[in-house]
């Protein structure tokens, strides 16, 4: 696979006003909404500890509380599969759609659907899969990806997708949020009530009680689940907790580090298909663990914690990186800190080489992650790799050696520092410091200072 | 109370009326300082880079000189957050590691060191004017300084201290992240020339060097009326 | 489970197996009090006197959510209030869930008596699930019971397992729920430590948490996406 390229992306990116304009809208009012959200919370700092502890037991001990899922989920009535690979758990998809003649499925927002790449395959089997998350649906008229793990249209205007709205439905040009939400009240409506088939995600799987969690704001969640006759849940193999009692520290945490929310609008918690004494919900439900890589993260004992993540989007909305060029520019689903992390694992370090080193390791990401992830040290871990792997350019090596030298020999020291002023002398104008690539276009470069602190100090002026 | 300074590079080359500064400021306080000449550089731009073993090989040099010391202090909040921090993930000799114990709680930052190893907040400077203050990416998530800085900003006479809005949001140097991701970097430092300027300061404050190229180096660019300065020197004045 | 995907299962779970025995690490045990008992507090029982700063709490809650919070003193006035809210919303089409609160409040008879409504859909109509799913979509106000109030984050706790199902809170434009003293808990540690295990629970449960919401368009808050609009609770403190 191609490697992503994050820094021209990014400057194409960086050009667009009108993407940084909406970019700094949307991720400041995120952070503030957030930082007033936690602010309410007494035992933040206490509730992050414990998330991170009990993601380390699920993790620890991911096996077992898979086959414990598994085997209560099984109880409820709820149809199991695996798969190993994005196309395994597409094909069931397909399959399982095909096996009901469903024309038309219902998708509420699910990012591991769009890791496995499920909607591209579902159209040549004949199968309309919908979007019916807003921000999901919105892109999906665009023919876009989504540019943020919870807020996928952040990177568009009210303007336009007023364009796109009357454009793809048909309907008078408005740019009023709430006459937009309005339409697609009414068109994705007819389609819950119409589709046999609704595929959502997890955020959580309780192994205690084979309980599946959805946590979503719309109501679309509630629908994909509630109306059509089949409901098939995607849920990656890291979605599992131990006990029920743990949601409620999950729950705490999630809401407001995603939207600055005490708590999202609705919390499903589904523990099987329809019962026999119910009148509503699907008469199927099946649920597809799915690997697809996860399980090989747990051979590497410093990035094992990636798996910790719970998707709210907090350190991309903090990521004065991602605050500026978005989640395209990042090359696959999973953007920001996150992804920088997750991408080069799921896709190999080739093709992610560019991820890890465009970050300043400022630190806010592991600052805001709820499940208190080391995600910039991460990022460190993974710049090693790099160059263990030889993938750096080789000029880069060779600077990188000039360097060293010159810090262990003070002699070499001293005689670069030398040269380096007669460079400046020669080169450089009056005053000036020198005219350094990637840095002069922009910035001023101070010049060398006419004596270093050792020379001051040899002279005895500052003892 | 003897302390080894610990210059880094940037400073010993581009800055060094930095750590002049400093040295003034701990001769007014009492405090005896001695510095190594052999020292050159802890090995962050290595480290960050992901040149472990380069970083290594530095580290290891670095902890044999300052071997005998007791007492290190370094106007550099990164510096100081690579050796205390940093250094421990390191692949260092069992001599290395040796040394590193014992003198890991015995490194600081130069604003740590004054309020909490020396207890001064007034060093008796004297400065009139507008001032604003940003925090360090390192100095501020790493070594958890953020309260001294300013307290001694306050102390100085004259001084008005205006917080900076975003002051916590990284200016963009972020070492190789500067030239290999000029275009992202130049645009964090432009946002942070423009809170800078916004807050009315003649002068904008910070704790590393780094920082400091980066921002003044983005407001010379824009011909700002704004100056950048060093805690130390601020401190110095006056004396 | 075919052949296939017992291999594919069998190869994840030995490839995880194998993977985390690589550090040590204590045995699971998931009975055991997890990372978070600590954190629960002391569950307040139901039943006792719900403080007036609880209350004022939850109603300023729900107010900036968006929902409505309407009191009344007895069982006696639900019905009264409620004709009340029919009345003033002009709402024609109603749904009326089974819950035994509603019916204890006499609710199915005295909107009968409403004369202006259109549709009042009940349990007494012997719907068929086909004839309810083609007539919920019309309706304009689904009332129900609830499980519980968490009344921290203005939290309603649905069983579904009633008439009405899911569909009836999530549908109608406006969802009122009628909820008594013994069903409010002070937050949702009360509430887990209190409730009945959750495997005895339906096949659906749903914290409905304010009226349904999005933020998709410029973080601009809009309420009313694909879940109502309106939300009424209607508390007999």
């Amino acid at each position: 696979m191609e490697t992503i390229h994050f820094k021209q992306a990014a400057k194409e990116n960086l050009a667009s006003e009108s993407l940084r304009e909406n970019l700094h809208r949307a991720t400041a009012h995120s952070m503030k909404a957030r930082e007033e959200a936690v602010s309410l919370v007494s035992n933040w700092e206490e509730l992050r500890t414990a998330a991170h502890a009990i993601k380390k037991e699920a993790i620890d001990h991911l096996a077992f509380y898979l086959e414990q899922f598994e085997a209560e989920a099984t109880a409820y009535g709820c149809k199991v599969h695996w798969a190993e690979t994005a196309s395994q758990a597409v094909n069931t998809v397909v399959e399982i759609c095909r096996s009901r003649s469903a024309q038309l499925v219902v998708k509420a927002k699910s990012m591991t659907s769009e890791e496995i790449e499920l909607n591209p395959a579902l159209e040549p089997a004949g199968i309309q899969a919908v979007e019916t998350d807003l921000g999901e649906y919105i892109i999906q008229l665009a023919g876009e990806t989504p540019s943020h793990i919870t807020a996928p249209a952040l990177h568009k205007s009210r303007a336009q997708i007023g364009t796109l709205f009357a454009q793809k439905l048909g309907v008078k040009l408005t740019d009023d949020p709430q006459g937009l939400t309005r339409i697609a009240r009414r068109v994705l409506r007819k389609q819950f009530l119409e589709a046999t088939v609704g595929i959502t995600g997890v955020n959580f799987a309780v192994a205690e009680t084979g309980t599946l969690v959805l946590i979503t704001n719309e109501g679309n969640g509630r629908m994909c689940t509630t109306l059509p006759q089949t409901h098939i849940a995607i849920m990656g193999i890291e979605k599992v907790i131990p006990r029920f009692a743990d949601l409620g520290v999950f729950l705490k945490l999630l809401a407001p580090s995603s939207t600055g929310q005490k708590l999202t609008s609705y919390v499903s918690m589904i523990q099987g298909p329809r019962r026999q004494n119910e009148i509503d919900g699907p008469e199927e439900l099946h649920i597809i663990i799915l690997d697809n890589g996860r399980s090989h993260f747990l051979a590497r004992p410093h990035m094992r914690e990636s798996l910790f993540c719970i998707r709210c989007g907090a350190c991309l909305n903090a990521c004065p990186v991602y605050q500026r060029v978005g989640g395209h520019t990042y090359g696959w689903v999973y953007p920001g800190p996150i992804g920088a992390v997750l991408t080069p694992q799921f896709q190999g370090i080739e093709r992610g080489r560019e991820l890890p080193f465009a970050s300043s390791l400022c630190g806010s990401c592991s600052e805001v992650c709820p499940v208190k992830i080391d995600l910039h040290p991460m990022l460190l871990k993974l710049r090693q790799s790099i160059v263990d792997a030889s993938l750096s350019p080789s000029i880069e090596r060779w600077m990188m050696r000039c360097f060293v030298a010159t810090m262990k020999w003070p002699w070499l020291y001293r005689w670069a520092a030398s040269a380096a002023r007669t460079a400046q002398e020669l080169l450089a104008e009056e005053g000036q410091g020198f005219k350094v690539p990637h840095w002069s276009e922009h910035r001023d470069f101070p010049p060398l200072a006419k004596k270093s602190f050792h020379e001051l100090w040899e002279e005895e002026e500052i003892r | 109370m003897k302390i080894h300074l610990f210059i880094p590079c940037l400073v010993d080359q581009f800055y060094p009326h930095v750590a002049v500064s400093m040295c003034r400021v701990l001769k007014k306080i009492g405090v005896e300082y001695v510095y190594l000449r052999e020292q050159t550089c802890c090995g962050q731009p290595a480290f960050n880079s992901g040149y472990h073993p380069e970083a290594t090989e530095l580290a290891e040099r670095f902890l044999r000189i300052f071997e005998a010391a007791e007492t290190i202090v370094s106007p550099s909040g990164s510096c100081i957050s690579m050796t205390r921090v940093f250094y421990p993930q390191l692949d260092l000799s069992l001599q290395a590691r040796d040394i590193l114990k014992r003198l890991a709680p015995r490194m600081f930052e130069f604003s740590e060191f004054l309020v909490h190893e020396m207890g001064v907040v007034d060093v008796g400077a004297k400065f009139a004017c507008k001032l604003t203050y940003h925090d360090s990416c390192h100095l501020l998530r790493e070594l958890k300084v953020e309260d001294e800085p300013r307290q001694l900003i306050r102390h100085v006479r004259g001084a008005e201290l205006v917080e900076l809005n975003d002051s916590k949001t990284c200016c963009g140097f972020g070492g190789t992240f500067a030239v290999k991701f000029s275009d992202i970097s130049t645009a964090m430092g432009e946002d942070k020339a423009r809170a800078i300027e916004r807050t009315g300061a003649r002068i904008v404050v910070a704790n590393d060097s780094s920082c400091l190229m980066q921002i003044s180096g983005v407001l010379a660019r824009r011909r700002s009326s704004v100056a950048a300065m060093h805690l130390a020197e601020l401190l110095a004045q006056g004396l | 489970m075919t052949p296939t995907q017992r291999q594919i299962r069998d190869t994840i779970l030995t490839r995880l197996r194998h993977f985390t025995s690589m550090l040590p690490r204590e045995e699971p045990n998931p009975t055991k009090g997890s990372a978070v008992s600590h954190l629960m507090s002391s569950a307040a029982l139901p039943g006792k006197i719900v403080s007036d700063s609880s209350m004022a709490a939850l109603s300023n809650e729900i107010q900036r959510l968006g929902g409505e919070l309407r009191m009344v003193s007895s069982e006696n006035e639900v019905a009264t209030e409620l004709l009340r809210f029919v009345r003033e919303s002009g709402y024609q089409r109603i749904v009326l869930s089974d819950d035994l609160v509603l019916a204890k409040c006499e609710l199915e008879p005295k909107l009968r008596t409403l004369g202006a409504l259109e549709s009042l859909i009940t349990a007494r109509g012997n719907w068929s699930a086909a004839q309810l799913r083609t007539a919920l979509p019309d309706c304009q106000l689904g009332i129900t019971g609830c499980q519980a109030i968490l009344m921290d984050t203005a939290t309603i706790v649905m069983e579904h397992a009633c008439f009405g199902g899911r569909s009836i809170s999530l549908l109608p434009e406006c969802h009122l729920v009628v909820a008594t003293r013994e069903q409010l808990y002070e937050t949702l540690d009360d509430w887990m430590g209190r409730c009945e295990p959750i495997r005895d629970f339906p096949s659906c449960t749903t914290f409905v948490t304010g009226p349904s919401r999005t933020a998709d368009i410029e973080k601009i808050l809009i309420l009313g996406v694909h879940g109502p609009l309106r939300l009424v609770l209607l508390i007999i403190p």
